[in-house]
């Protein structure tokens, strides 16, 4: 409810796109009730209700589609995914999507900035993914499911890469290469060799996700074993993190 | 075509359009997965339906016109 109430004052999207809509309908309804004779006028009349001011409406609507559809709140929508949710909303979580949830900027959609690579958005075809989605979740199994259950069966569907978190993290500033594991590894974290959200790194991103199955799925792939004792240094421009706490509190 | 079938299609393509219109603002009042999914999936092709009905009556209204009347000189009736 929030995000409707809010969204509706303040986004003057919502606001054009509803306000198009009723000026569609009250010519559609004019058209259905009056009978009027089917002549110019009438025609220029519902080239209007039904095709320029739908068209705006539609355009308006799927802008404010895909800003919804980057909320957090939007994300707790399906039951299952609450407690990803309350844990990102828990200001005393630690895990590593919990601490990405308290920025101003990305905060309240922060599963969409770590998971835009292949959800809802982007291009066409992770976008229908994401439609997939919420298809499974209305029509299959999946959305039945009590959320322990949950938590144990769902899998991310590909191998999480590094990208989305170098979107942000740069790996180029000083302050990360001032870390022992990041300088030893750097090729390796850029060629994805090695996941920054592994079990042992930075991850499990989530409290349930390897933890839970007991495996990992983005296993640290280095010849060698890791380092991980925590760097002395702050890393990346004061931000601190030592390599070994994300995730499980 | 008839007028009435005419007539019948742009009353369905305008009911379309209606639906349209309400499932896509339902969808921005309530944005939960299913509303916003369903408007700008079905949402969206109900809309599209509707104007291809519209199109498909006023052209081929157009087309009809053009056969079935020729271009009458226009006379202007005496007044009495
Ligand atoms: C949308 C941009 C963005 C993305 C994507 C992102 N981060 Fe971050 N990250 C940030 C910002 C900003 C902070 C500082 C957060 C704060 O102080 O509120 C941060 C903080 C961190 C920290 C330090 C946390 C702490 O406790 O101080 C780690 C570690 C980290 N990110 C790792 C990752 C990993 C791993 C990924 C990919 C799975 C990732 N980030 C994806 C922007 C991002
Ligand atoms: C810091 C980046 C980050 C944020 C923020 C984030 N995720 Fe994730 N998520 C990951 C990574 C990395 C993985 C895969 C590796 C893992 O599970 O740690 C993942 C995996 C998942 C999985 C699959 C779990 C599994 O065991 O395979 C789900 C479901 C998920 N995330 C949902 C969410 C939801 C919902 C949110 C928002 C509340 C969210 N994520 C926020 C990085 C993030």
């Amino acid at each position: 409810m929030d995000v409707s109430t809010s969204s509706l004052v303040s986004n003057p999207l919502v606001a054009a796109a509803i306000a198009a809509t009723a000026l569609s309908s009250l010519l559609v309804l004019w058209f259905l009730i009056k009978k009027p004779p089917l002549n110019t006028a009438t025609k220029l009349r519902l080239f209007a209700g039904m095709f320029v001011l739908p068209t705006a409406a539609a355009l308006a609507g799927n802008l404010v589609g895909f800003q919804v559809t980057t909320q957090r709140s939007f994300c707790a929508g399906c039951h299952v995914m609450e407690p990803y949710t309350d844990d990102s909303a828990d200001a005393a979580s630690t895990s590593l999507a919990s601490r990405h949830a308290r920025n101003g900027w990305f905060g309240k959609e922060n599963c969409y900035t770590c998971h835009a690579d292949y959800e809802m958005f982007g291009t066409v075809l992770t976008k229908a993914s994401g439609m997939s989605h919420v298809y499974y979740y209305y029509f299959t199994d999946w959305g039945r499911m009590p959320k322990d259950e949950f938590l144990k069966a769902v899998k991310i569907s590909k191998p999480y890469t590094n990208r989305p978190c170098m979107q942000c993290h740069s790996t180029t500033t000083p302050g990360f290469a001032e870390v022992r594991d990041h300088k030893s590894a750097l090729e390796s974290v850029r060629t994805n060799e090695i996941g920054c959200a592994s079990k042992g790194c930075h991850g499990p991103a989530h409290p349930f996700s390897k933890i839970a199955k007991g495996e990992d799925l983005n296993p640290p792939r280095m010849d060698g074993p890791v380092d991980l004792t925590p760097p002395p240094e702050p890393e990346d421009g004061g931000v601190s993190a030592s390599p070994t706490d994300g995730g499980a509190p | 075509m008839s007028s009435a079938r005419r007539r019948l299609i742009l009353r369905a393509a305008a009911v379309l359009t209606l639906v349209s219109g309400a499932l896509m603002v339902y969808s921005m009042l309530f944005p939960k997965p299913i509303t916003v999914v369903l408007a700008m999936s079905l949402g969206q092709g109900i809309g599209i339906l509707g104007v291809v009905g519209y199109l498909y009556v006023v052209i081929h209204d157009g087309i009809d016109r053009r056969l079935s009347i020729p271009p009458a000189p226009r006379k202007e009736t005496p007044k009495p």
